[in-house]
């Protein structure tokens, strides 16, 4: 354990990587706290650039952007009211009343300690949990694999989305647009219609950035585009150091939080804005006076930032254990080592102990310069909206379509992203989820090979759906997370009908 | 467009698709017809469940509109980057990225013309540096000799 911190640490001591590290936490801050932009949308424009970069160099800058956004969207709900991603959506209950009551530097100070507690719990859980969880994936055969592929999307379908049918049918379309290209077992084309770019399959990144970068353009566009009037209405603030009486108060707080924060994170599908929602709700009832909450007490913010971040971490740990990722913000991690060829899975951590280890700890270093950096974010937040977004468009359009360009000196990629771009808005119209569509896409492959394989291992015969124990089980939680929003309903009833 | 419409017309692209793409794998051999053939009826299935859960609903609530005149805008920000990126490789990265940055500015109402004019040539022409120099990719030149 303690060896391969040493040679995580070792792999990130350099400059370049440091630097690079620095780069992206201040990213992450800067796009999380502006409104309208976040740091999917940061991870999917950057994530072409990490071609040029070594992996660990890569990995570092894109988990740098995910840990710090989700921090960054919380300097914007306490300072504007609005929250500058969705997993920020919690703070403004407490965080902005307490800042219009004058006390913003307390809102924040309290938020950047919550934040850095979560982030650095998390990513102890991640250290720590990674390897024997892997361990145990190892021994599963494809049948098994193949039912935790199907549990990864219909975890997202189920706990993340409000209809289930539209979640599914995005997650099915996602893993028909898989099937495109080459199949890798048998070599055959399929639905390629005569395009020799699509042989090699929807080219994953365009796919990405075209969602996250072109669809949230989209939206922009059809906003009616405001300048920044807001910052009149920004709270001044000076001390933002609460106190260790207010520390050692808030650290039961914390604890729930992180805790949640990242269970909801290991669980596959599950976004933020679950775990900010569940804290926020466990505390008020664990609160002596929980009438309080919402005129701007410390648990209020202390518990949703805590399990914001806690997130981060969580959702690392499915995807580096068993190459299903948490939710779509580990998607651009996935991405990141697969640009380099990396596979990630359970051989993952015994393969790259070096880039693993490297990993974990500077998820611990950005979690703490992440609290210098965002306080002088926070101070320049009013310079921030200014920037117009009738520009913003422009910009974001040439960096997502230099992006995909760069990715194989192709105009074929920034195509297929605009064309996911446009997808995504109509899909966004239609309120259809779209991260079904992107695990579906990333999953296909893995669900398909897996299937086959089990398939010739039961010589041809479906059985092994039911007979193998742990394939039965996995698909069992897997019909179980479909049915879990009816379930809670006929709870609720069962309860409410008790009392 | 009521929430019970966005409902039936959602399912019902999708069951064009899943048959669409179930009557392309018909020439395809079994084993590689297989997955997309289980994905295509689990999609055409879906989308029946959709269509009667919506069915059954009652017409309410008006989903707010999308007004024309923003979608209008909309389609004009998609144009202009599906022109971008058409003419990247004949007129080259940097006067494309300049044109299409002015033009999209000016379109979405920015202020200050000449402000903007000095924005569109500096950003591009420092994005083309730090791609060449720093990144090392080469981005295309097009009709310009650098």
């Amino acid at each position: 354990m303690f060896e391969n911190i040493a040679l995580g640490l070792n792999e990130i001591m350099s400059f370049s990587t440091l630097g690079l590290m620095l780069i992206g936490t201040f990213v992450g801050l800067v796009v999380g706290a502006m409104p309208g932009i976040n740091g999917s949308m940061a991870m999917g424009i950057l994530l072409p650039l990490t071609f040029s970069m070594t992996p660990i160099q890569g990995v570092v800058v894109i988990s740098a952007i995910y840990c710090s956004a989700t921090f960054g969207g919380s300097i914007s709900a306490i300072l504007l009211g609005i929250p500058g991603t969705i997993s920020s959506m919690t703070t403004v209950f407490d965080g902005h009343p307490m800042a219009v009551k004058g006390k913003a530097g307390r809102a924040l100070g309290i938020a950047i300690l919550s934040s850095v507690f979560g982030g650095l719990f998390s990513a102890l859980v991640l250290m720590l949990m990674t390897k024997p969880l892997a361990e145990q994936a190892l021994k599963l055969g494809p049948s098994a694999y193949f039912a935790l592929g199907i549990l990864g999307l219909t975890s997202i379908v189920g706990l993340g989305g409000k209809n289930i049918y539209k979640g599914l049918l995005a997650a099915l379309l996602g893993l028909l647009l898989s099937t495109i290209g080459i199949q890798p077992q048998t070599g055959a084309q399929r639905f390629v219609f005569g395009i020799h770019n699509l042989l090699q399959g929807i080219p994953f990144m365009s796919a990405l950035i075209g969602l996250f970068g072109f669809t949230s353009i989209i939206k922009m566009a059809m906003d009616p585009l405001v300048s920044a009037k807001e910052k009149e209405k920004l709270p001044e603030f000076s001390n933002t150091w609460i106190g260790f009486k207010t520390i050692k108060k808030l650290i039961p707080s914390w604890l729930r939080g992180s805790v949640i924060g990242t269970i909801v994170g290991i669980i596959p599908g599950t976004g933020a804005s679950i775990a900010t929602f569940v804290a926020y709700d466990v505390e008020k009832k664990s609160s002596k006076n929980p009438e309080a909450f919402g005129t701007g007490v410390d648990e209020g913010i202390a518990a949703p930032e805590s399990s914001n971040n806690g997130i981060t971490g969580g959702s690392l740990v499915p995807l580096l254990a068993l190459g299903i990722p948490g939710n779509s913000s580990a998607v651009f991690v996935l991405s990141a080592l697969m640009i380099h060829g990396i596979r990630v899975g359970p051989h993952f951590l015994n393969e790259n102990p070096a880039l693993s280890y490297g990993l974990f700890v500077s998820l611990f270093l950005v979690n703490i310069i992440m609290a210098p950096m965002g306080l002088f974010v926070a101070k320049y937040m009013s310079k921030l909206l200014l920037l117009p977004k009738n520009l913003m468009l422009g910009i974001i359009a040439a960096l997502c379509v230099l992006g995909t360009y760069s990715i194989s000196n192709n105009i074929f990629d920034p195509l297929i992203a605009l064309g996911f771009g446009v997808l995504g808005y109509i899909m966004h119209l239609s309120s259809i989820p779209t991260s079904p569509l992107i695990l579906g896409l990333i999953l296909g492959s893995m669900i398909e090979s897996n299937f086959q394989q089990a398939l010739v291992i039961s010589r041809g015969k479906l059985n092994f759906l039911y007979t193998n124990p742990i394939t039965a089980a996995i698909l069992a939680i897997a019909i179980l997370s479909l049915m879990q929003p009816y379930l809670s309903r006929s709870f609720k009833k069962w309860r409410s009908a008790r009392k | 467009m009521s929430e019970r419409r966005n409902g039936l017309i959602t399912a019902s692209i999708f069951f064009i698709i899943a048959v669409v793409f179930f009557v392309l794998t018909l020439n395809m051999t079994s084993k590689n017809a297989q997955f997309p053939r289980v994905i295509c009826i689990f999609m055409a299935l879906v989308s029946i469940l959709l269509a009667i859960k919506n069915l059954r609903a009652k017409e309410e609530g008006v989903n707010s509109a999308v007004k024309i005149q923003s979608l209008m805008k909309a389609l004009f920000l998609v144009g202009v980057i599906f022109i971008y990126v058409l003419v990247l490789e004949k007129i080259g990265f940097l006067i494309s990225t300049i044109l299409m940055l002015y033009i999209v500015s000016i379109f979405f109402k920015y202020p200050k013309p000449l402000k903007l004019l000095v924005i569109s040539i500096v950003f591009p022409t420092v994005l083309y540096l730090v791609f060449k120099y720093l990144l090392e990719i080469r981005l295309p030149a097009g009709i310009l000799p650098f």
